[in-house]
């Protein structure tokens, strides 16, 4: 019984808490006792100061849009407090541009004869353009924009906008949040490009990015300012196209054999390859690098898959690809009980039956391969069950490629060491390999873990904020929770060790599982050492993050 | 010939072909030349890139600009058929005299002249515009459909064409346009509807746009046809005008488990059907209703993915007030079977059934054991037409059904069918080359169609070309049977599938026997 209630008790800690302070904006007041409340208020353009006319104003369940001087009425409302949205196409709100998170002037009251509100309107960026070769305007041609997002301390580069030239080559990309992007333009061949010749001369452009790059170092940022509307032309570079043929072996004909080639990025190339019933294959690409990929079915719905990089200089004849069906990684789990002696936190009922939290602990591990390659090719995958209550998983149909191994070990367990052959999984990444077998991923996972709560201040009051959490052995274990004015940042089941801690007024864009990006920082870190089971609290001092 | 500019279909099969090819008889000098001019104007057009292809192959082999007067020349070593190709700035890829995916190849030989060619190039024309509300302000992402009226495999309808959304900025463009007569038609929901199963119905934010036609008409009777001329860039501005939305309630729609939930549509033009709204909302006392509704008439279907029978489809004038019970029709059709290939299966074959009323296609993949069956969406009762899309070398032989009537390639299903198809394949598709003929000489340009015995329930086996430079054809992958073959000089346009249409030109018509597994030669006189 002891281990369901702590395993209760570390729900309710690790869960309910959280939760609770990201919720903990203002909630509807009690009934209403007079429905003659009123909120007024006029929406602004953030840039120009200007009011937006048209604008959809939403509080709680009543919505109008701006009149022509930008102002809205309520009236006959019950007296309440809670979030007003204004949203309107081409704009963002408050809300959006802060990541999600609800700024606290956006938390408003009815009344009797309210102060009128100012609500905020972002307007959108615009990146046009127009793709051209020294031939003239390229039509039909694909153009991305990618931008880095921190996600959870980590950066990510993702596809945020996309685009097709028009006949006179042109694009335009709307709908963009203010922030800096790389605009890449997809390799491209097509007979609308080729030079005369006989044979034709047959011309295409590799991948490149703004103003006309092939590299990512040398590439241009677009820096697009809230409103801005920004002019990028790309220039293509015309060169010859290499013939690429081979065969794919090791297939049925119901296999649904698909070939195709991704670039460096992550891309995969829009243009078709001839491929027939023999596994013959052909493409033309223009020169660079690319892995051509062959995918299929085998029986049991196993992934049939074969990776190759490729150089491309010239043309490349009679590539053989063996496709075999990919070998299931194992997930071992271990876990190691190191009960404590005394339950000293007491139980919450959280909702949960008691029989679920029963169940045996390997039935609430997650595993989950996140890829760190190419940017526009995210991959993930979770490792499934053999069984309920099995401590084995495993990982099927995974794709070559490298991954962070991420374990949400559940109830009251953390991960104490994650290995696969020699790596160790805490600090590196998993590298799968197109047609190799990996050794199984070992996980082990204790229930000794610390708790930790943690407030903030600023210069001696109550502080609201976010609290990271680095150990020290893995930055990647980085985490961060929010606090607000007068409740703690909770972290639960830590693994006992060395930790640095940091609080900052905010921290949106901040890479905190990069250490370096952290070293202006540290110097004001606060050091503790958690031991096993321990239960303990602390206080900073606020960091105020510099824009 | 057929022109396969663009056609994937092409790209799958490029390789077999090009294996399949024999070696050439001989080899000489030859030359393909002439002239490019303006279809319009007849000016030269120099500067026109000029291509040619080896026919049935995307691979293009030679490319030229055309100099000075227009004129271009590729010297050729292998007799043959080539298709040739031009485009430019402002002058979309196309082929010698291109009807509807066919066109005149040049044949290259000792005694074809190839050297006297006046490709008449046709300039692009556009149409593009800006979709506001009734603020003026632009609407984004509506959904702009743009519809052609004229013949299209012998049937003068309006077809849809294309369709694309508009920008931030509610802009469409449609580029690449031949002369023709065309209409919009745009789709779209104000950006601010707040549409609630509960709550007054009269909230003024609860709206929605009518389906649109260009120039600003709710009714199909109303649009306005856009006439499209060689080198027009047309604008076709619309402005939209929110209507009071309606919310139709609706019981007992939804089955468990296996019921998905309702989806209302609108046909336009009484044939394509686009989403009239997929709003599906329950209020706090049970009810549920489709909400964001225009006033009008709307199908509402249900699918059942168990037991594609229990799908059903409610047709019904949306105004204020209305009501919708659980489903009157139970009308829906379930159709299952097996496909029987007399050889191994290569590859994956696809079963498609058009209704002929309902201009609706249904397609189910079939499985490894040649089994197949449609599920999910309402199959109204129907006469479909039955064709298979299967890798060539094999023809539809026979169908057979029980639960519904056949006739040639349809079946005729009543109400409530449960229908096992059984849909035979062979080999043994034969072939006709021939030459079209006017008093003798050879004709270029001439559309060959050949039509089976009842072909409006055969649609399958109706085979078309074009004649090439020096009067040749070839007319692929016949089944055995009885036909009947025209050859029309200027048939384009004409709606040769209406029997009436087709009638003063039947008494010139050849009949051809098809037996299994031959190549037939044939010569036909133009009409």
């Amino acid at each position: 019984m002891s281990s369901i209630s702590e395993s209760l008790a570390a729900l309710a800690l690790g869960v309910l808490f959280p939760a609770a302070l990201l919720f903990a904006q203002p909630q509807a007041a009690p009934a209403p006792v007079e429905a003659n409340q009123s909120l007024t208020g006029t929406v602004v353009n953030s840039v120009t100061g200007e009011p937006v006319r048209r604008a959809l104003v939403s509080f709680a369940q009543w919505s109008t849009l701006t009149d022509g001087d930008g102002r809205f009425e309520f009236h006959d409302l019950p007296h309440l407090q809670t979030p007003i949205s204004v949203r309107k196409p081409g704009f963002f709100s408050e809300q959006d541009v802060a990541g999600g998170q609800l700024p606290e002037n956006m938390v408003v009251t009815s009344g009797s004869d309210p102060a009128p509100i100012e609500a905020k309107l972002i307007p959108e960026g615009v990146v046009f353009g127009r793709v051209e070769s020294e031939a003239g305007p390229i039509e039909g041609t694909q153009v991305k924009l990618l931008a880095a997002r921190v996600r959870d301390g980590e950066r990510h580069w993702e596809q945020q906008g996309f685009a097709i030239t028009g006949d006179d080559g042109s694009f335009r990309i709307a709908n963009l949040m203010p922030g800096s992007y790389y605009l890449l333009l997809a390799a491209n061949t097509s007979p609308e490009l080729s030079g005369p010749g006989n044979p034709p001369k047959l011309l295409g452009y590799s991948e490149s990015y703004y103003p006309g790059v092939q590299d990512t170092a040398a590439a241009t940022a677009l820096v697009v300012a809230p409103g801005q509307q920004l002019q990028a032309d790309i220039s293509a570079k015309l060169a010859p196209v290499f013939q690429v043929s081979g065969t794919v072996m090791g297939f049925t004909p119901d296999s649904g054999i698909s070939v195709q080639f991704a670039t460096d990025s992550g891309d995969v190339l829009a243009f078709p390859t001839e491929f027939d019933d023999n596994g013959n294959f052909r493409s033309r690409l223009p020169g660079g690098s690319y892995i051509l990929m062959a995918r299929g079915q085998g029986p049991d719905n196993a992934l049939l898959a074969m990776d190759m990089p490729l150089e491309l200089t010239g043309d490349l004849r009679g590539i053989k690809l063996a496709l075999a069906p990919s070998s299931p990684i194992p997930v071992n789990l271990r876990f190691v009980n190191v009960a404590r002696k005394s339950s000293r936190v007491a139980i919450v009922n959280d909702g949960f039956t008691p029989g679920a939290v029963a169940a045996s602990p390997a039935s609430a591990v997650n595993i989950q391969l996140e890829s760190t390659g190419p940017t526009l090719r995210p991959l993930q995958f979770f490792a499934m069950r053999e069984s309920p209550a099995e401590q084995k998983l495993v990982l099927r149909n995974v794709e070559a490629g490298r991954y962070r191994v991420k374990v949400q070990p559940g109830f009251n367990w953390y991960p104490s060491s994650v290995r696969c052959g020699d790596v160790d999984l805490l600090r590196d990444s998993l590298e799968v390999r197109s047609g190799m077998r990996s050794p199984p991923i070992e996980v082990e996972l204790r229930n000794d873990g610390a708790n930790l709560r943690v407030s903030a201040f600023s210069e001696g009051a109550p502080a609201a904020g976010w609290v990271l959490l680095l150990p020290l052995s893995s930055p990647a274990g980085a985490q961060a929770q929010p606090v607000s004015v007068g409740t703690q940042a909770i972290f639960s089941n830590l693994p006992p060790g060395e930790y640095s801690l940091l609080a900052f007024d905010q921290i949106a864009g901040l890479e905190y599982k990069e250490l370096s990006s952290l070293s202006q920082y540290l110097g004001r870190a606060t050091r503790v050492v958690l031991s096993s089971h321990q239960d303990r609290e602390t206080k900073l001092e606020m960091v105020a993050r510099e824009k | 010939m057929k022109t396969l500019v663009s056609s994937l279909i092409c790209v799958i099969w490029t390789m077999a072909v090009a294996a399949a090819q024999s070696p050439s008889p001989a080899t000489g000098n030859f030359r393909i030349m002439g002239v490019v001019v303006h279809s319009l104007t007849g000016q030269p057009l120099p500067g026109i890139q000029m291509s040619i292809l080896r026919a049935q192959t995307p691979d293009v082999l030679q490319t030229v600009v055309a100099a000075d007067r227009g004129r271009f020349a590729f010297p050729v070593s292998d007799p043959g058929k080539y298709v040739l190709v031009a485009q430019g700035r402002g002058f979309p890829r196309q082929a010698w005299d291109e009807h509807n995916g066919f066109s005149t190849a040049v044949v290259v030989g000792p005694g074809k002249d190839s050297e006297n060619i006046v490709f008449r190039v046709r300039p692009e024309a556009s149409v593009s515009g800006t979709v506001t509300d009734e603020a003026n302000e632009p609407v984004r992402e509506a959904q702009v459909m743009l519809f052609h009226r004229g013949v299209e495999e012998g049937n003068d309808e309006i077809h849809l064409r294309t369709q694309t959304s508009t920008d931030d900025q509610g802009h469409y463009h449609f580029a690449h346009l031949f002369s023709g007569t065309f209409f919009i038609v745009v789709s779209a929901q104000p950006w601010y509807a707040h549409t609630s199963p509960t709550g007054p119905e009269t909230d003024p934010l609860n709206v929605t746009y009518p389906l649109t036609y260009f120039s600003g008409s709710t009714e199909a009777g109303g649009a306005t046809p856009i006439s499209v001329k060689p080198g027009d860039k047309i604008t076709a501005d619309l402005s939209l005008t929110a209507v009071q939305a309606i919310r139709l309630e609706v019981t007992r729609l939804m089955r468990p488990n296996s019921g998905s939930a309702p989806n209302a549509t609108r046909k336009v033009f009484g044939s394509y059907s686009v989403s009239a709204s997929n709003q599906y909302e329950s209020g706090a006392d049970g009810r549920t209703f489709m909400t964001g509704l225009a006033p009008g008439e709307v199908e509402i279907s249900g699918s059942d993915s168990k037991n594609p029978r229990n799908s059903w489809r409610e047709t019904l004038n949306v105004a204020a007030g209305v009501k919708l019970k659980a489903p009157s029709d139970h009308s829906a059709i379930a159709v299952g079977g097996k496909l029987i290939l007399n050889q191994p299966k290569a590859g994956s074959a696809v079963i498609i059934l058009s209704g002929r009323s309902s201009h609706e296609r249904f397609q189910a993949l079939v499985n490894p054991d040649g089994s197949f069956q449609f599920s999910g969406p309402y199959m109204p009762p129907d006469t479909y037409q039955v064709a298979i899309f299967y890798r060539p070398g094999s023809v539809l032989a026979s169908i057979a059904a029980t639960g519904a009537k056949v006739d040639g390639r349809t079946i005729e299903v009543a109400p409530g069918a449960d229908v096992q198809l059984t849909v035979v394949m062979s080999r043994g598709a034969s072939r006709i080359d021939g030459t079209v003929l006017r008093e003798g000489k050879p004709v270029a340009g001439a559309m060959i169609v050949l039509l089976p015995h009842d072909w409006l329930n055969n649609q399958s086996l109706i085979r078309r070309d074009q004649s090439d430079s020096d009067g040749t054809f070839t007319l692929p992958q016949i089944p055995p049977g009885r036909y009947t073959a025209l050859a029309l000089q200027n048939g384009w346009d004409i709606d040769w599938q209406n029997a009436a249409v087709l009638k003063p030109y039947l008494p010139h018509a050849q009949i051809v026997l098809v037996s299994p597994d031959q190549r037939y030669e044939m010569k036909i006189n133009t009409q």
